[in-house]
């Protein structure tokens, strides 16, 4: 993926005036609390935080602390070397002290240096939980929570928000995409969660001059291609082939950058097509007749490519199966709805249609479930 | 009950969320313990009794909420007081509380050392005052921790939680003794007030919460009466000691409240439970056994199976809606589809639970 994709810029930001206003109304009306914005790869999670940031810096009664979890740019703030960790390179454990430090320092707390590496994690814990309430509120916003590792996520939980959270005036602001983490902290467990809705056209339009893109004209078409979603709508309004092409290059780009150790990208992102037209939660065993047709150890190759998704964050559970995020799931399908005629696309609607038939006959208590199995708007052409 | 590692890690399990019913044993307890709305005032700054049948839950909440109130790392200080005696002396409470102190400020230092060294003469000397109530006496504990090279071994020798998630015992413990050792008490005991009065002094908490658990085998033994008598002289010191943000937390059997008398800013709280609560208790619980790759167990039942907590649920006997029969007949579930040999349930693995619920 590009790296200007990854660069913070105020001047580029869009709208989101709602999850804004609610952020700034929790502070205002409650002595605590925990936000936790969910969005899909692409949603604008990360650039939402970095907005809030710094308009949260712009008020005094504030102490508001970024923390980028991954890697990320933001030029615009480094003249607030205390206020934030936004470093070009994923954070890790080893990381955890030094962020535990700098918060110390950014909130004035005091504490007790010791070299027992344990201890030391405590007592800077501990000096958070009984620092003084009087000074301005910090604000700690966290990108990416959901999407590190359980190990250091649960460092972090432990050291950094139980204790903060155990003082009295302070917010946590999150953003997270994938599986909801199992925290331990109540407060956490039962945080307000909004999720990050797509872009409306007029958005999408004013992205694309925020951007200076050459197609704000094609904003419409932009807009119903992306599903809303700013990250492939921004990759399309700056590249300048067709727009069919322009919404693949973006699927790529975001693949590429969720999946970076993939080394077979035409099989991954044939595997993903096909499960993108896939039109209800499945079960593993429901699609890997599907995904690896006629092969010996199809069950197998189908948990790896689930696992595979399942660990990039582009898929979910919920309730009975898995389902490719939305945000790739509907610029995908909406791909293969323009190019559904090409033989490759009739022969993954007819292995669908055909595997839907075959679990209506396997499952008849669940026969109307697995008629959904196949979209509307697949057109299978009569050979 | 056990099921075989092929079995519940075909599941997507990495543990089985069933087996541990001794919740305050149980590691996850934090992560998949719910919390009906109505009990959430346990958690809070206030007096309160909360009220349930054996195996409701009053156990796990009342560790659930030392666990909460450890979190704060002192600064909302937890003790937890389990009578050992139900004799009606006068001053046992207070004599109880303040070894139960005594071993929780024990265990606070224990965890925070360093803390320790910077405090003022008068401070230790206070501190150790306090400590010398401890259970075994003040050597005894000295000798665990100078001995100890983990946190849990020390945990184990008094038999109260640390305060903090360190794991090793190092130098700093070494020095902590040495100097515990060393400093000189105070010549008259200190009275349990002076006592609390330290831990706002010289740890800098805010509120104490005591947690009074342990009444069930009382009820079992005596009448609801005898748990009144036992209960009523903490009863008359709620209001003053809320005043000095010190909450007493009963967790009581649910026999008792006809007849008790409550102070009037007392909270009562029973924990009752629904079909769709105890539903949650189990849906938690898969959450956070499979990583929070799925909430439900629909997720591995067949397809056409929907709801399977709320079925499980509603085959319960109205006396046996409590989070522990539900955790057992999810536990009993599972196994019947191990033993079957299959990977999902099934509608006849959810029949045969109906069936073992009318024997």
């Amino acid at each position: 993926m590009s790296d200007a994709l990854k660069t913070f810029s105020s001047k580029e930001f869009v709208n989101r005036s709602r999850e804004i206003e609610s952020v700034f109304d929790a502070i205002k009306s409650k002595s605590k609390g925990v936000l936790i914005f969910e969005g899909d790869k692409g949603s604008g999670k990360t650039t939402l935080l970095f907005e809030l940031y710094r308009r949260l810096s712009e008020d005094s009664a504030l102490s508001p602390f970024l923390v980028s979890l991954s890697a990320y740019s933001a030029p615009e703030f480094t003249t607030k070397p205390t206020g934030c960790w936004v470093e070009q390179k994923d954070f890790t454990r080893d990381d955890v002290m030094p962020l535990l430090k700098a918060v110390a320092k950014h909130l004035d707390v005091d504490f007790i240096e010791t070299d027992q590496k344990d201890l030391q994690k405590e007592y800077l814990a501990k000096s958070f939980a009984t620092r003084n309430a009087s000074a301005s509120a910090p604000v700690l916003l966290v990108d990416s929570i959901y999407e590190c590792s359980e190990e250091l996520r649960n460092e972090i939980e432990k050291y950094i928000f139980s204790s903060i959270l155990s003082s009295e005036k302070v917010f946590l602001i999150l953003s997270g995409r994938g599986k909801r983490p199992v925290w331990v902290r109540q407060e956490l467990q039962t945080a307000e969660i909004s999720p990050l809705s797509n872009l409306a056209e007029d958005y999408v339009k004013e992205m694309l001059k925020k951007i200076k893109s050459p197609r704000v004209s094609q904003y419409k078409e932009i807009s119903r291609l992306s599903g809303g979603y700013p990250l492939i709508a921004r990759v399309m309004g700056t590249s300048n082939k067709d727009l069919p092409e322009a919404l693949s290059d973006a699927i790529d780009m975001m693949l590429a950058d969720a999946m970076p150790s993939e080394k077979d990208w035409e099989t991954i992102r044939a595997q993903v097509e096909k499960l993108s037209l896939v039109n209800i939660t499945f079960r593993i065993s429901d699609v890997e007749d599907y995904i690896f047709p006629n092969e010996k150890d199809r069950h197998i190759k189908t948990v790896q490519v689930i696992e595979k998704l399942n660990d990039a964050n582009l898929m979910r559970y919920e309730g009975k199966g898995y389902q490719l995020n939305k945000s790739l799931l509907f610029p995908l399908r909406n791909y293969i709805l323009e190019k559904q005629n090409s033989e490759e696309y009739q022969s993954y609607i007819r292995d669908l249609e055909e595997v839907s038939q075959h679990l209506q006959t396997e499952y008849p208590a669940a026969k109307s479930w697995y008629q959904r199995m196949v979209p509307e708007g697949l057109k299978i052409h009569k050979s | 009950m056990e099921f075989d590692l092929r079995g519940f890690s075909a599941f997507g399990f990495a543990f089985d969320p069933f087996k541990q019913l001794d919740s305050t044993k149980d590691a996850h307890l934090q992560e998949y313990l719910v919390i009906p709305g109505t009990a959430e005032g346990v958690l809070s700054d206030q007096p309160v009794s909360v009220f349930a049948k054996p195996g409701g839950g009053k156990s796990a909440l009342r560790t659930y909420a030392f666990n909460f109130y450890k979190d704060s790392r002192g600064v909302r200080f937890p003790l937890i007081y389990i009578p050992q005696t139900y004799s009606n002396e006068p001053d046992l409470h207070f004599l109880n509380l303040q070894r139960s102190l005594a071993s929780a400020v024990f265990m606070y230092w224990s965890s925070y050392p360093d803390f320790f060294f910077g405090l003022s003469q008068t401070h230790k000397r206070k501190i150790k005052s306090l400590l010398l109530d401890i259970p075994f006496g003040l050597e005894f504990a000295l000798q665990i921790l100078s001995d100890a090279r983990l946190m849990s071994e020390v945990e184990y020798g008094l038999g109260a939680p640390a305060m903090s998630g360190i794991r090793f015992v190092g130098q700093a413990h070494r020095e902590l003794a040495s100097e515990l050792r060393a400093v000189s008490a105070f010549s008259s005991p200190l009275p349990l007030e002076d006592s609390f009065e330290i831990l706002y002094e010289v740890i800098r908490a805010k509120s104490i919460h005591i947690m009074i658990d342990g009444l069930d085998g009382f009820i079992e033994t005596r009448t609801s009466q005898g748990v009144i008598d036992w209960i009523v002289p903490l009863l008359k010191i709620v209001d003053l000691w809320q005043k000095r943000n010190i909450y007493l937390k009963f967790f009581l059997p649910m026999d008792v409240p006809e007849a008790i008398s409550l102070p009037q800013d007392f909270r009562v709280v029973e924990l009752n439970w629904d079909d769709n609560l105890l539903g949650q208790v189990i849906r938690r619980r898969v959450f956070v056994a499979s990583g929070g790759q799925f909430d439900s167990l629909d997720a591995i039942s067949a397809p056409e199976i929907r709801n399977v907590e709320l079925i499980l649920a509603r085959q319960l006997a109205q006396n046996q809606k409590l989070p522990r029969q539900m955790i057992l007949k999810c536990g009993r579930l599972l196994q019947s589809v191990v033993d079957s040999r299959q990977q999902e349930i099934t509608s006849e693995h959810l029949n045969m639970a109906e069936e073992a619920s009318h024997v």
